[in-house]
């Protein structure tokens, strides 16, 4: 033998002892992290002195929640709200998903693309757009519609119930059922529609009668989700529903932290009892998806199109022209409001100027914030593209004792919305002794981003380590490699795409996130969003839209480089 | 060579046991995936776990590397316990230096054929420029010479398979795995790469423990096989001597055809039994008696491999053992016939018959059942 070869080396089971030890500090942090806000929530809810005084207990707080009728008719709106556009977004999402992974529409490739940045476009922004365009009487399409004979009155008016839902639409509400869906309806056997229409039944027949009914697992998981998200909706409804007292829970709460003095023990109460009635959609949502997990996609299927015969071109005009609503019109409207001197008031002599960039640029708060939001978006992007992957790695690939526990910690911040987060996380930075030294710095941002994309984060990442079979990583330690060395050269490797991707959407989020760090990003630390959020509650739109601008095109900008990224290592079908 | 070397590894003669599995099971919950199992592999042999899906035989293959641990027992290779869970002695699989060769062939998309083949060295801190001559050399072995720039994409299942081969053998293991690595072939290409594996493991000698489902290819390329069936070892022995002894009916009824007749002891004719299958046909067993008590008047079953029944026309005269039959229908194969008799009382057998002899269906024929290759057994 030419080579030296080193002999087996006996290894005892103190080292595997180490490893377990390892691994469940991390599941006890990642624990502490998530349950701790919850907890402290409860306590709060429970203490009915004024802030900063002496601690007085008692059950008021909870009290104020099922008597106060203000905070009824706001879960009222909550959920009409969040029915109203999930039953609307599910009917068209399912119909566009279908169009655009099932039939020979022209130009799908690039629909799929459009919704993938609807689903990206920042909330604040957006609907600042749509205010400029239909806010009552001085909204730009108004006056336009005004000018016709017919016409009387504004059409339309953004600060109403049914703008808050329009706005939701051309967001992310409809855009993520087809992000979701289209994967799913691509994975589709087609020969089961060819049956379908072999059999006699219409094109339309066959969506209603095979398609629908075959993806039906799917689609409510879909549904359940945005029902989910639609209730811990935010920004929309604090700016629309301010004028006209459409109040939802989140913006109840938002205004009972931030008014004077703060009033946490509702604000707890309330979200400790929305939390709670979240929960009932998040466990049908896992239970059905568990359930359902492989039903439709088999490894072996036949993908071809349908045709829509005369159909395909008014079809495409309309998607097309959808996808020109969700995108172009608010980002225009938004760009055009930064150069005038007065938002959406186009009767003025001269109404455009470009003071407010000016003053943008010189004033000190929006460069520093937006250095903040891009430190913010680098040091998240970092932090949790090593720790996502780790979660993921030992929740799919080792046989950790905790490993449930700590996939089922990483769901948790879904059934928690945002603000109520925020609110947790403000407590634990200042109650804690061990944190509040952080408090006031961006690790607390960092902390409420990773948190609030730690299930998406880990659920994808763990998609892509699913995917690559075991044997990968078999063939790599039976080849000789430790765990570590094959993790880095063969798990690492083929997993980049995916992590990437993540890295840009955590960029994104940490760009465009309100409700999660609405009550941490305050003072020096204060990011882009919340800048955007202060300027537009105090009235100052013009300022607002030049900040909203920035963030929307820092955050289409990752959004297409996550695209490219995705599509090139082929995660179209995950990503 | 440095003083790690372990001295098995460098002085191991053929015949040696390289791999030894002593009593071991793999408990899965209630469930005994592998059962108090016994093997050894000697170096320079091909031995092969066979069996039908679920008997334990690919958790067998995945004890031996590491990839499971055995919940009892021992498993030693080279002479040192790797595996033993009463003493807490656990080799992990990156310590064994063995080769494995994945069903899947888990060829890693990210590396070019040379990387892939060069993981092995590259873990052991090979010099750079002996990797090199190493992946050469092997990708030469494996016949891929020139492929080293091609990704792991670009190859058809019969090259991923050569280049998986390479990647297992080339850091000189003394033991390879292969998981069932034919399976994914198709049927050409496997009649194929089980020569060349076979040509293979005789030039360079390795010992190789390989798992299949497929009695064919067990019998085709194996030393030794060890037929497997609900995590025991039903019986180890070489290819022929399974064929044509087994020792259990499930050995017998997995390798090959089998024709099967029931009967009833009669008696004994010197060293034969002699069994009544009906219809006034009696049958004397020279073969192997596995019958714990071939007393006279015991349900029996006579059996014998369908290629051992020597089949003439009906106008040769009857001899011992013999049984007429109508040919009823008639395949033609290629190399042979295969065709469906019917014997006296309705039963029915299926046999094979020369190519060369002029068939038809409807023929009246003879069987002549060669004494020492029928074989009794007790009543299913």
């Amino acid at each position: 033998m030419s080579m030296s070869l080193p002999a087996p080396r006996q290894k005892s089971a103190m080292s595997t002892e180490a490893r377990v030890v390892l691994l469940t500090t991390l599941l006890l942090v990642v624990g502490f992290l998530v349950l701790y806000p919850l907890f402290n929530l409860l306590v709060t809810s429970f203490q009915t002195n004024d802030f900063g005084r002496e601690t007085i207990w008692g059950i008021e707080n909870w009290q104020k929640v099922f008597t106060q009728q203000r905070i009824g008719r706001a879960i009222w709106n909550t959920i009409s709200l969040s029915l109203t556009r999930q039953a609307i977004s599910i009917v068209l999402g399912v119909l566009i998903a279908w169009l655009i992974a099932r039939s020979n529409l022209p130009g799908r490739k690039w629909m799929e693309v459009g919704f993938w940045i609807a689903l990206f476009m920042p909330a604040l922004p957006v609907t600042l757009g749509w205010v400029f365009l239909i806010a009552g009487r001085s909204g730009l399409l108004n006056k336009a519609l005004n000018e016709l004979p017919f016409v009387d009155g504004p059409m339309f008016n953004a600060y109403s119930w049914w703008g808050i839902v329009w706005v939701h639409l051309m967001t992310a509400t409809l855009a993520v059922k087809v992000f979701l869906l289209v994967p799913a309806f691509k994975a589709m056997d087609s020969s089961l529609e060819e049956a379908a229409r072999a059999s006699g039944a219409s094109l339309w027949g066959t969506i209603r009668k095979i398609v629908v009914p075959i993806m039906m697992p799917t689609i409510l998981v879909v549904a359940l989700i945005g029902l989910v998200r639609a209730m811990q909706a935010f920004e929309v409804e604090l700016i629309l529903g301010a004028p006209r007292n459409i109040d939802v829970y989140s913006t109840i709460i938002f205004r009972s932290m931030t008014q004077e003095p703060p009033q946490h023990g509702v604000a707890s109460s309330l979200s400790l009892t929305f939390f709670f009635s979240i929960i009932p959609l998040v466990l049908l949502q896992q239970w059905y998806s568990n359930r359902h997990q492989y039903s439709v996609v088999s490894g072996k299927f036949q993908h071809r199109t349908q045709d829509l015969g005369v159909w395909k071109v008014p079809i495409a005009i309309a998607i097309w022209t959808l996808l020109f609503l969700m995108t172009v019109v608010p980002f225009v409207c938004l760009l055009m409001a930064t150069f005038m001197k007065l938002f959406g008031m186009f009767d003025m002599a001269n109404p455009w100027t470009t003071d407010h960039w000016v003053n943008a640029l010189s004033r000190g708060d929006i460069p520093r914030a937006l250095w903040n939001s891009l430190r913010l978006g680098f040091i998240s992007a970092l932090t949790g593209m090593v720790a996502f992957t780790l979660i993921a790695y030992i929740t799919t690939k080792t046989k950790f004792w905790g490993r449930k526990a700590l996939d089922f910690f990483t769901w948790m911040p879904t059934l928690i919305p945002g603000l109520v987060l925020s609110l947790g996380l403000l407590q634990m930075f200042t109650g804690v002794w061990v944190f509040r030294p952080f408090y006031g710095t961006i690790a607390v941002l960092v902390l409420a981003i990773l948190i609030s994309t730690v299930t998406i984060g880990t659920q994808m990442i763990r998609g892509g380590f699913r995917a690559l079979g075991q044997e990968l990583e078999e063939a790599g330690w039976a080849a000789g490699g430790s765990r570590f060395y094959t993790f880095r050269r063969v798990m690492l490797p083929l997993i980049a795409p995916t992590v990437a991707v993540i890295g840009l959407e955590i960029f994104a989020t940490a760009n465009s996130a309100v409700g999660i760090v609405a009550l941490l990003g305050t003072g020096a630390t204060q990011p882009l969003s919340i800048l955007q959020l202060v300027l537009l509650d105090s009235g100052k739109f013009e300022s607002g839209a030049v900040v909203g601008v920035v963030i929307m095109v820092l955050t289409i900008a990752s959004a297409l480089l996550a695209r490219y990224i995705g599509t090139k290592a082929g995660l179209g079908r995950h990503a | 060579m440095t003083s790690q070397v372990s001295p098995d590894a460098a002085s191991g003669t053929p015949g040696d046991v390289v791999l030894r599995f002593d009593h071991v099971s793999r408990i899965f919950g209630a469930f005994a995936a592998v059962e108090e199992i016994d093997l050894e592999l000697h170096r320079g042999e091909i031995l092969t776990l066979l069996g039908p899906s679920g008997c334990g035989k690919t958790t067998t293959l995945r004890m031996a590397i590491g990839l499971e641990r055995a919940d009892r027992g021992r498993i030693t290779y080279r002479g040192a316990t790797v595996d033993a869970p009463g003493e807490k002695i656990f080799v992990s699989p990156e310590h064994r230096d063995m080769g494995m060769v994945f069903q899947s062939y888990a060829i890693w998309p990210h590396m070019n054929v040379f990387e892939n083949v060069a993981f092995p060295l590259r873990t052991r801190k090979i010099e750079k420029s002996v990797v090199a001559a190493k992946v050469k050399e092997f990708l030469e072995v494996v016949g891929l010479k020139g492929f080293e720039q091609r990704s792991g994409m670009q190859l058809s299942g019969g090259q991923q398979q050569r280049v998986a081969v390479a990647r297992g053998l080339v850091a000189n293991p003394d033991v390879l795995l292969m998981d069932e690595p034919f399976s994914n072939l198709d049927a050409k290409l496997r009649d194929q790469m089980r020569v060349e594996l076979k040509l293979l493991q005789r030039r360079i000698g390795a010992s190789i423990l390989f798992v299949t489902h497929d009695q064919s290819e067990a019998m085709a390329i194996s030393d030794r096989i060890a037929v497997m069936r609900a995590g025991k070892v039903e019986q180890i022995g070489s290819p022929l001597e399974l064929y044509t002894k087994p020792v259990v009916p499930f050995v017998r009824d997995f390798l090959g055809h089998t024709l099967k007749l029931p009967g009833r002891v009669v008696g004994r004719e010197g060293a034969n039994v002699r069994v009544d299958i009906g219809h006034g046909v009696t049958l004397d067993v020279g073969g192997m008696n596995h019958m714990k008590n071939a007393a006279a008047g015991a349900d029996c079953l006579v059996t014998i491999r369908p290629e051992e029944i020597n089949v003439v026309d009906q106008s040769v005269e009857a001899g011992a053992n013999s049984v007429s039959a109508g040919i009823r229908t008639l395949l033609f194969l290629g190399q042979q016939y295969e065709a469906v008799v019917d014997l006296a009382g309705g039963r029915d057998l299926l046999i094979f018959l020369p190519r060369l002899v002029g068939w038809r269906e409807g023929q009246g024929v003879r069987l002549q059942f060669p004494a020492e290759r029928l074989q009794v057994w007790d009543a299913e």
